[in-house]
């Protein structure tokens, strides 16, 4: 795709043509599906490896659906910590930007009949060490576009910011918002990415010696 | 319901001689076998053969067996099994789901199937969903039946939160498709 952003052009322009280049990539070829889920298993067990959350995170994880069919691939609802709604979450720790206990969240919808991704959620929320404020990104792929335009609300985004969506809307206890003001979120684009690449991201934001491409350049200087 | 890495994960650490692990095809196979070598306890040596007769010796080693004759494996293994009984870690057979191993293990292997219990793994394998119930429980937290609400999320009328996108999917495997 072009670097630069076009006018509109009738239907066509920039944003149609990266929602249209997110599906073709999403839609254009079968995901081996038990590769798809080791991928992120692998990534986490890295991650326990070096000590940043339970070595029992291999074992939190589950499929649930529909035989041949639909399937949701995320945590089991026994893992240990839970973020403020409730979901299964992992706990980090020892992170370079983030106060232990961070979580994070995962969830992957897939069809297993049609070996096909769907639509993917995966985040990660804490304190920031320095200044001390709350942090979250996710990056979501949706299965169908939503909102009102592709611009606004591309197919497959990043929510970054301090305070998540969650704070503007309805509270699941009082039932309250806790924010009483229209929710405003900006949702980042991004290029098309597997789940596994977007859980890189979002680790090696919040903790630099994660970036596995950081890494390949330092093996590549090594073998020069 | 679910199939869960921590039923594989439990069955790769068992001292029981023998597991086996349903695919659907031989690059789900091959899928499956990267995740158990994954999910293995890494102070297990772990290897792959095609050859039955490895199952009868090193019975320290992970072994992840992948028979060419599926059947004739079976009916060896259930022949033979006393002699699997030194094993301290798990031969991993894997047979094609419906296939030809699989109904040799149903209807002639007994003993051997009888050694199998909650050492077998299929994660294509899931348990009936009760959909109507989980209809009617998304009903009852969202007060709309999961296509109303998918109209709402679509349209963009419901917030984009984590809570909202993991409703999402969870709408979307309880949608009733034409």
């Amino acid at each position: 795709m072009s670097g630069n952003v076009e006018a509109v052009e009738g239907e066509v322009n920039y944003w149609t043509r990266l929602h249209a280049l997110t599906v073709s990539e999403r839609d254009g070829k079968k995901v081996p599906i038990e590769k798809l889920k080791s991928s992120l298993v692998a990534c986490l067990l890295a991650l326990a490896n070096e000590n940043h959350c339970s070595k029992q995170v291999i074992g939190w994880f589950s499929t649930e659906g529909r035989v041949g069919g639909r399937q949701i691939f995320g945590l089991k609802k026994s893992v240990p910590s839970r973020d403020s709604w409730d979901h299964p979450a992992i706990a980090l720790k020892g992170l370079e930007h983030l106060q232990d206990g961070a979580l994070l969240t995962l969830s992957v919808l897939l069809d297993s009949r049609a070996q096909r991704l769907l639509a993917y959620s995966i985040g990660i929320q804490g304190q920031r060490k320095k200044p001390e404020r709350t942090w979250y990104a996710r990056i979501d792929l949706t299965e169908e576009p939503e909102g009102a335009g592709l611009c606004g609300h591309p197919s497959l985004h990043c929510h970054v910011g301090e305070t998540s969506e969650e704070d503007h809307t309805l509270s699941p206890n009082s039932g309250e918002p806790s924010v009483k003001a229209p929710m405003f979120t900006a949702r980042v684009p991004l290029p098309w990415m597997m789940p596994v690449d977007a859980l890189d991201w979002l680790l090696a934001t919040v903790h630099s010696p994660l970036d596995r491409a950081h890494e390949r350049k330092e093996g590549a200087a090594a073998n020069s | 319901m679910s199939e869960s890495t921590g039923m594989l994960w439990g069955i790769l650490r068992e001292e029981s001689p023998i597991a086996v692990i349903f695919y659907r095809s031989p690059s789900a196979r091959e899928e499956i076998l990267e995740m158990a070598a994954i999910l293995a306890p890494p102070e297990r040596q772990q290897r792959r053969s095609v050859n039955v007769e490895d199952a009868f010796c090193d019975g320290e080693t992970l072994l992840f067996l992948t028979p060419e004759d599926e059947q004739s494996a079976v009916l060896l293994l259930d022949g033979r099994r006393e002699a699997l009984r030194k094993r301290t870690v798990p031969v991993v057979l894997f047979l094609i789901s419906g296939g030809d191993g699989e109904t040799r293990l149903r209807e002639d292997a007994a003993g051997l199937e009888n050694w199998l219990r909650g050492m077998e793994y299929d994660p294509e394998r899931l348990a009936p969903l009760d959909v109507e119930g989980e209809r009617a429980r998304f009903e009852e937290k969202t007060g709309l039946s999961p296509e109303q609400w998918l109209v709402g999320w679509r349209g963009g009328a419901i917030a984009d939160t984590t809570e909202n996108n993991f409703l999402s999917h969870h709408a979307a495997l309880l949608e009733q498709r034409v």
